[in-house]
Order: structure tokens, then sequence, then C-alpha cells
């Protein structure tokens, strides 16, 4: 069973790799050289993969918030902004607390940013549940609304002044997540692993997670039988949202310290890619969430040694998930959402 | 149960892999030199917006040209944490990167400190440490007072609109200098200021909208800042002069590069330039005498910044003007404003225009 | 012109690609298929047009191109989520992503070290009436492809409330089991719906780079794809009220730029949030009347028969 879903994935990827290959070839490249660069440069070299890690972070964190939501039957699109939230809150608290001990001011900053990112799934959840709105469109404009109302944020009330580029005021190296010794792994990868086993723990011993899979999968029923559908719909996609927004955290308390302006967090859709490679399997997500995180950092120094242009690469993202939406998952995608159901059902 | 089978084997293939980064412990060692071999530059985007992100890596590969010296260019970095590429440049052994952007203006120093490769950054003086960090300044000012000469001798509607992709200190100084410039060479002009957005460099689609609008407010010539962006206003301009009667022409004033051999050259007044040369030279020189670490700043009166040669025809009545003003200047008589901070400057356009009235 | 009539008439213009991409993706829906790539079908319109022109051929040469793109990619969607039951969320998502990554790789690769711009070259000819105050200019002083959006948008939308094809396209996406059961190829309605759909998709993206700007950039259609999506749903695949948003969308972009130059205090960033936080505004207070149609979003798949 494990033996074929791994197997289906790989075929995806290597069919994204073929197309990519082609199109590679087309614009005069040599896809072999530029393919085995990628696995040299992630894979076999120690900066690689420590890079390839750290990268790997915020798209398990997103994938994670992704698998919530479907859980539950839904679709949570807004994941960036919801990163976006998560950071901006971190970013304005964590230069008042300068004073506090350090590992005080990551709890902080991880509670403030879990609550902001909740929040801004709360809104899409409850349109959802109590108006019927798609949550694709709400989600999907609550990310723009995120990105512009972060920039006049960034731009006014959080701005440091001693800096160009705005930005939120700067947490010092020194306060930042420590790196495991002697490499640049920081902690927040190790955050991000442990939120995976523990969703994976919740999903599978608790009673809420046990029911949310019904509550997605076959709503009227689980409804019928007392389930709390709407209530569970909604504490997922606010789960989903917190969960999110830990990327974010980590942008201000690991990877950079502060948030900028401009900042486009480009998790969201790879989330979906890494979801779908793990066939919707919690174990699956950390080696697809590696997978992504790979091609994100090839992105960043693969075009200097290669000369491909660095939109190759979401484009072979791209590819993966247009190959994972032909491969037939009728068995993936919750019954609920098919129309035979529906139709039958009242 | 399989899940628990699976997590056993990944448990041994973890083990494994950490066994085998051992020996690469061992690896890391940077060493220090004097002789500049190979530098790099870092730039958001890339060279094809003839602007900033190309006159940097333009003049670099020149002066890598001319002192073999290897360079590696890595363009259309964006906002993303460049840390990463930083990491790969130094693996590469490069002696110096050149961060082309102040959206990296905390990760370059930082990991200068780190991994000991020094960083030359911009607008961040504060950064500055020695060995390790300098700053490129740019005070353009006193030549866009120039330019603001110019606009304000050869505009025919008394309109001049000034065009910017942002407010960081590099634009702001040129605009407070170029407004002080068309104030002080006539009063009656009226100056337009608009803001395309808080970032859009890289926004031709708004800027071209911004550019109409400031058109149909009667502007006749447009001061540009804005790299990539710039081309939206240039869009804009070409598209106004197509369907207009010569007389009503709007003309454009540029910065940092040099477009006149685009389609820009046809209404291309002049142009702020930005001269690297002096600068880059200047670090590479400082780094190999170890004495790397202080700020340079580009400006008038050191060519870092000057006034390009008109690709156009411009009446010699403005250019003398244009000279005079140069010369009042550099003697002190003229003083242009030196104002970075974009609420400072609202309020220095504010005063100006409450002059007029 | 003054301001506020270069404000209207720029709204006008930036309506038309956001309207035709928005009745493409609403056929598409009312057949029960939600397209979540339209952003990526747009760009490579946009590119496609763009490169046509760019190597000498006309505009309308290149519109052409850019709506034949967008069929192609909505056979593609269409084949794939009626014969292969891919899912469409997926899927769209993909072709986002992927169209995105295309073209900006293809003009890196191609123009890499210059922005070429292409020569204005489109007639207006309403022109003369362009005297009229106020809205003369946004009205009559734009380029003959603003009235051919228009024609489009109201006279497909007419088609798909009153014509019969648009009454099986609107079977097809409420009960396809039952139309199907009526005798009409559900999948064929589906897949022709999709190719339809994209190409008027393809077309706005066309028009964008070739009409509105007048060049292309990567990744320069910045979120319309997915207003185009919500004007669709919001719309309720209703051709006048799909233009009147659009154009109240258009305005609310270019109004930063107005309001900055009369001086009012607001801060840019404010107003790029007021497209974006609109349109949820109008998603909340519509909420209940927005009826999708029941099938959207879910696999039809004439073998699984339940009931």
């Amino acid at each position: 069973m494990v033996i074929r879903s791994a197997a289906q994935s790989l075929l995806v990827v290597v069919g994204a790799f073929v197309s990519g290959a082609v199109v590679l070839l087309l614009t005069g490249h040599n896809p072999l050289l530029v393919y085995l660069e990628l696995i040299e440069r992630t894979l076999l070299r120690r900066s690689g993969i420590e890079e390839s890690l750290v990268a790997m972070s915020p798209v398990l964190l997103a994938a994670i918030a992704a698998w919530i939501a479907s859980r539950v039957g839904m679709w949570n699109i807004g994941i960036d902004g919801q990163i976006v939230a998560g950071a901006v809150a971190a970013g304005a608290i964590a230069p008042h607390l300068g004073a506090w001990p350090v590992w005080l001011m990551w709890l902080a900053c991880a509670v403030a940013g879990v609550i902001a990112g909740a929040l801004w799934a709360l809104i899409p959840a409850m349109l959802r549940v109590r108006r019927g709105v798609n949550e694709i469109v709400t989600t999907i404009m609550m990310t723009y609304v995120a990105y512009s109302s972060a920039s006049w944020l960034i731009k006014g009330a959080l701005k440091d002044d001693e800096m160009v580029a705005p930005a939120t005021r700067i947490v010092d190296v020194a306060r930042r997540l420590p790196e495991l010794p002697s490499t640049r792994i920081h902690i927040g990868v190790l955050v991000a692993v442990v939120a995976c086993l523990t969703v994976w723990i919740l999903s599978r011993w608790t009673a809420i997670g046990m029911l949310s899979r019904v509550a997605g999968e076959a709503p009227r029923a689980a409804h019928r039988i007392g389930v709390p559908v709407d209530r569970y719909v909604v504490t997922a996609f606010v789960a989903s949202g917190g969960v999110a927004a830990l990327a974010g955290v980590n942008e201000v308390i690991a990877v950079r310290g502060s948030v900028q302006a401009d900042w486009r967090p480009p998790y969201g859709l790879a989330a979906f890619g890494v979801l779908f490679l793990a066939r919707r399997q919690v174990a699956g997500l950390i080696p697809a969430a590696l997978l992504l995180g790979m091609l994100e950092y090839g992105a960043t120094v693969l075009p200097r040694s290669t000369g491909v242009a660095p939109n190759f690469f979401p484009l072979l993202e791209g590819l993966i998930l247009v190959f994972l939406a032909i491969v037939n998952w009728r068995r993936i995608v919750p019954r609920g959402r098919s129309l035979a159901r529906s139709e039958g059902a009242t | 149960m399989k899940l628990i089978r699976l997590f056993r084997s990944g448990l041994i293939v973890g083990v494994l892999l950490s066994t085998a980064w051992m020996p690469w412990f061992a690896m890391d060692d940077v060493s220090a030199k004097t002789e500049v071999d190979k530098v790099a530059i870092v730039t958001p985007a890339s060279r094809s917006n003839q602007g900033w992100d190309q006159q940097g890596v333009d003049t670099l590969v020149a002066i890598g040209k001319d002192r073999d010296i290897e360079v590696e260019v890595v363009e259309n970095a964006g906002n993303d944490p460049i840390t990463p590429v930083l990491r790969d440049l130094a693996d590469d052994d490069v002696d110096l990167v050149f961060c082309h952007a102040s959206g990296y203006q905390s990760e370059c120093p930082e990991f200068a400190q780190s991994e000991g490769v020094p960083v030359v950054v911009i607008e961040n003086p504060d950064a500055v440490l020695d060995g390790l960090v300098a700053d490129i300044e740019t005070q353009a000012q006193k030549v866009a007072y120039l330019a603001g000469v110019m606009a304000a001798a050869e505009t025919k509607t008394g309109k001049v609109a000034i065009v910017v992709s942002g407010e960081p200190p590099t634009w702001n100084y040129m605009t407070a200098g170029f407004a002080q410039g068309v104030h002080d060479t006539n009063p009656d002009v009226e100056l337009i200021y608009s803001v395309i957005g808080e970032a859009a460099y890289d926004d031709s689609p708004n800027a071209k909208r911004v550019t109409e609008t400031v058109i149909a407010a009667g502007a006749d010539i447009v001061f540009g800042m804005g790299d990539g962006a710039s081309f939206g206003m240039i869009q804009a301009i070409r598209e106004h002069n197509a369907e207009s009667e010569d007389e009503q022409a709007v003309r454009f004033i540029d910065v940092i590069g040099d477009k006149s051999d685009s389609e820009a050259g046809e209404f291309l007044m002049t142009s702020v330039l930005f001269d690297y040369t002096g600068a880059y030279t200047t670090m590479i020189d400082d780094l190999e005498a170890g004495t790397f670490g202080s700020v340079y700043t580009m400006n008038l009166e050191n060519e870092g910044v000057r006034l390009l040669e008109p690709p156009i025809e411009i009446d010699p009545a403005t250019m003398e003007q244009v000279e005079k003003a140069r010369q009042g200047i550099l003697d002190g008589t003229i003083t242009v404003p030196t104002i970075s901070d974009a609420e400072e400057l609202e309020t220095f356009l504010d005063d100006l225009a409450g002059d007029q009235e | 012109m003054n301001v506020i009539e270069t404000l209207l008439a720029s709204a006008m213009l930036a309506a038309a690609p956001l309207m035709l991409a928005a009745i493409g993706e609403a056929i598409g829906q009312r057949s029960g298929q939600l397209n979540l790539g339209v952003e990526g079908v747009m760009l490579l319109g946009a590119f496609t047009g763009f490169v046509v022109v760019e190597a000498g051929g006309t505009v309308s040469a290149g519109l052409v191109a850019a709506m034949i793109i967008g069929m192609v990619v909505g056979a593609g969607f269409g084949l794939a989520t009626t014969l292969l039951s891919a899912n469409q969320i997926v899927l769209g998502l993909g072709v986002a992503l992927a169209g995105e990554g295309a073209t900006g790789y293809l003009f890196r690769e191609r123009f890499g070290l210059s922005q070429p711009l292409l020569d204005a070259g489109m007639s207006r000819p309403l022109h003369h009436f362009a005297g009229i105050p106020v809205v003369g200019p946004a009205l009559f002083d734009q380029r003959w492809f603003v009235y051919l959006a228009w024609a489009l948008v109201v006279g497909i939308g007419a088609w798909m409330r009153y014509g019969r094809p648009g009454l099986i396209l609107r079977a097809a996406g409420e009960s396809p089991f039952a139309t199907e059961a009526a005798g009409v190829d559900v999948q064929r309605v589906r897949v022709i719906a999709a190719i339809v759909g994209q190409g008027l998709v393809g077309l706005g993206g066309g028009a964008l780079s070739l009409v509105e700007v007048g060049f292309f950039t990567p990744g320069m259609t910045v979120g319309i794809g997915f207003i185009a999506i919500a004007i669709a749903m919001v719309g309720q695949q209703r051709p006048l009220r799909i233009a009147g948003l659009a154009i109240v969308f258009g305005l609310l972009r270019g109004s930063g730029t107005a309001i900055q130059l009369t001086n009012v205090d607001v801060q840019t960033e404010f107003l790029e949030l007021l497209p974006y936080a609109g349109v949820l505004v109008l998603v909340v207070l519509m909420g209940r009347q927005v009826r999708l149609p029941r099938a959207l979003g879910l696999a039809y798949d004439r073998e699984s028969r339940n009931a």
C-alpha cells in the first residue's frame, strides 16, 4: 500500500521533471546537467542539505496547515496571508520584548503569531459555515488584504527607523532561534517536524481528530450521528491558520529577524503540492516537504551556476501540481465532495 | 503496523545520514585573502531594467575585466531571503559581495559577520564594520537640482511631474533636490508629486496609469524614478506623444541609467546618472590594502552622480542656466536640501507649494 | 482631459481584460468547473500575444493567438477533469503556478537583457464624441478593443442566460446526472465550456499586455486572475453585473493616484487594500444570494452510478 502510493508520487515527480526537461531543451539548456546540478547542490553538499532542510520548514508548516483544513473537507488557499499575519504579529511585539528571557520571547511571538493566523482564518471559516460562502474565494481575498495591511503597518506604525527598506525592527542575531551545533539548521525546522508529529498523534488518538475526518468526508452522515460538523470545521480551519502563521513567526525569530513590507511568502501553492504528493498522509508530509524545500533552495542557487532563469522552479512546482491532479485521486479526495453522494442524499 | 515499520526505517536512514555528515564538519574553513580574485554582485531584478540593477552589474563587470577579477552575477534575487545565495557564494570562495539593494540591509551584514566574507551594502551606514562591511551612499540631490533647473526652464505648460515607485532615501534625496531646482528657477511652475506604490519598483502597469494621470493633469515633463516601473512611465509617454501634436509632446527625465538607446531616447531630456565606477574601485582597493570598512558617498563632486548628456535637442540657453547652477552649487552660493525621510519630504514639498501662493 | 476623466477612462480600460477573464471563468463555472488557474492562463495569453506582436504581427493577430492559447489550456483542463477525473482545484492551482513560472521563465530566457516596448497601435473609432465632459473620454475615447470586450461580455452573457446552449450549460452544472439522463453528453458540454471560457480568459490576458499596458513583464497580472474568479462567483454569471464589478474594481485601483493628486493624506497601501476588501464585503453581503451551481468543483464521473 505504502509502496504503491510512494511509487505513484514518484511517478508524478518524474513526469513533472520530464516536462520541465522539455522546456529546458526548448530554451537551449541541457536538462541532464541542470538536474544533476540540482541534485548535487541540494543533496550532495553539506550546505545544500542544511539549506534544503531550512527551506523545508515553512513549506512543511504550510502543508500541515493545508492538511488540517483538508481533513474537514476545506481548502485553505489563504495560507500565505496567514503566514504574513503571523509574521507581522511576531515582528510587532518582538522588538518590545528585548528585556525578556529569550525563550519567553519566542513563546510570546509564537502565541501572538498563532493567534493572528487563527484570526485570519476565522473570517473565511465563519463565512463558510454561517453564510455558505465558498472559502476558496474568501481565503484568496484575505491573502491580498493581508499583504496590503502588512505593508501599511510595516511602513507605518511598525517601521524600523534605522532601516531604509521598510521592515519591522530587527531581532538581534543573538536572540534568534539557535541553530543545531555546527549546522545552519535552526530549531524552527525541528518545530515544524514536531508539529507534524503532534498533528499525527492528535488525528489518530483523539476523538476530535478522528471525527473530523468523518465530518470532512461525509458531513451529512456525521451530522446525523451528532458530530458538531460546523464547529469542527471552524476549529480545524482556525487551527490551520494558526499552524501556517508559525511559518511567519519563524521568519521573524529565526530566519531574517524581521518582516519586510513587500514580503510575499511563496509557500501557499507549494503546500498543496506537498499535501498531495504525500497522498494526504501525515507521514508523507515530511519527505514531500523536503523535496519542495530542495526545489526552493535550488531556485536560489541554480540560476547562477546553470544560467537557468529562476522562474523555472515555480514552473516545475506547478507541473508537479498538474500531474498530481491528473493521477487518479478518487480515493484521496474526500468522498463527500463527489457527486454521487450529494445527488442521492437529500 | 505499517507506519511503525516506516518510522523504524526512517530512523535508521536518519542515523546513517547523520553519520555521513561527521567528516564534513571538519571541512569548513575560510581562508583570509588580501588579493581580490573574485567578486560577486546580488541584485533584486535583472539588467534588463536598464537602471539600478544594470548600472551595478555592468560597472562591476567592466571593472572585473579591467583588473582581471572574476565577477559572479546573481540577478533576479528578488525580495526573498538571500542568505542561501550568499552562503553559496561564500562556498565558492568569493572575496567580496556587493549587495545591491536596500532590501538586503540586514542579511548582508549578518552574513559578513558570520561567514567572514566582506560585503558592500547600500544606504546603511550604521552597519559599517572594519574589514567586513562597507557602505555606499548616494547623494544625488545636487544633480537632481540641476535636472530641476532644466525642467523648469523647458516646461511649456508650467507643470512638472515627479513620479516615484517608492520613497526610499535614494529617491527622496532626488525628489527634494529636483523640486528645489524647479522652484529656484521658476517659482510659478507647479510640481505634481505622485507615488506609485510602497515598493513598486517593478510595477509597470500601475506606473503607466499614474503617468497617464499626471499627464492628464497637465504635466509636460516627467521626472521618473522607477527601476523596472520606469517602462510603464515611458510607455505612457510614448502613447501620449504618438497621439498628440509635437508641441504637446511630453518629455522624460530618467534616473540612474542611460536609456538613450531605447524607445525612450526620442523624448529623454537627461538622466541623473549613477556611476558606480569610483565607488566599486575604491571598495576593491580598500580591501586589497586592508582598509576596508568605510562609507563611500557618490555625489556631484566626485562625479559618482552626474547629468547625462541630453539625447535630444535642448535650448542652449537652458544648458547655460544649468551650468550656472552647477557652478553655484560647487562654490556654495546655492544650497540644495538634503532630505531622505519620506515625511520630511512631504512637509518640504508642501512648503514649496505654499510658497507659490 | 482632466484628472477625473482620466480616472474614469483608465478604469474602463483596466476593466476590459478583467471582465473578459471573469465571463470566461463564469462560463466554466456554469458548467460546474472551477478553474483556479485563471491567473496562469491570463499570463500565458499576455505573453503569447506579446511575443506575436513583438515578432512583427499585428495586435489583432496577437489577440487571436492569446485566445488560442487559452483555448488550448481550456481543452486540457476540460479533458483532464472529465476523462481523467482530475481534481479541479489542484489542477487549477497547478496551472496558475505553472503558467506564471512558464511565462516568467520564457520571458527572461528570451528577452533577458532588454525590455521591449510595443508600439501603441489601436485606433479609437468613437474618438469623435469624446468631447462630452466627465464621461466623454471614458465612454468614447477608448480603443476599439474595449468596445469589443463589452460586446463579447454582454453578448455571451445574454446567450448564457436566455439561449438554449446556456440552459444546457446551466443544467450540466446543476444536475449533471439528470441532464445526462435527458440525453445530453455532459462531458462534452463541460469540455466545450472550458475551451470557450478559457479562450476568453486568454483573450483577457492578451488584452492586458497588448491593449492596456503595451508590454509584458513577468507576473504582471498581480492577482487579477483571482479577482476575476471572485467576480465570476459574485456576479452570478450575469454579464452586466460582471462588467459592473470589473469597472468598480478598475476604479478602485485607479483611485489611488487620483487621491494622491488631490493631496488628501491617505496611504497608498490602504488604497491597495480596497479592491480586495471590497470583493470580500460584496461576497459577505451577497452571501446567501450567491447561488453557485450545485455541481461546482465536483468531479462528474459518468460511471459512478449511485442512488
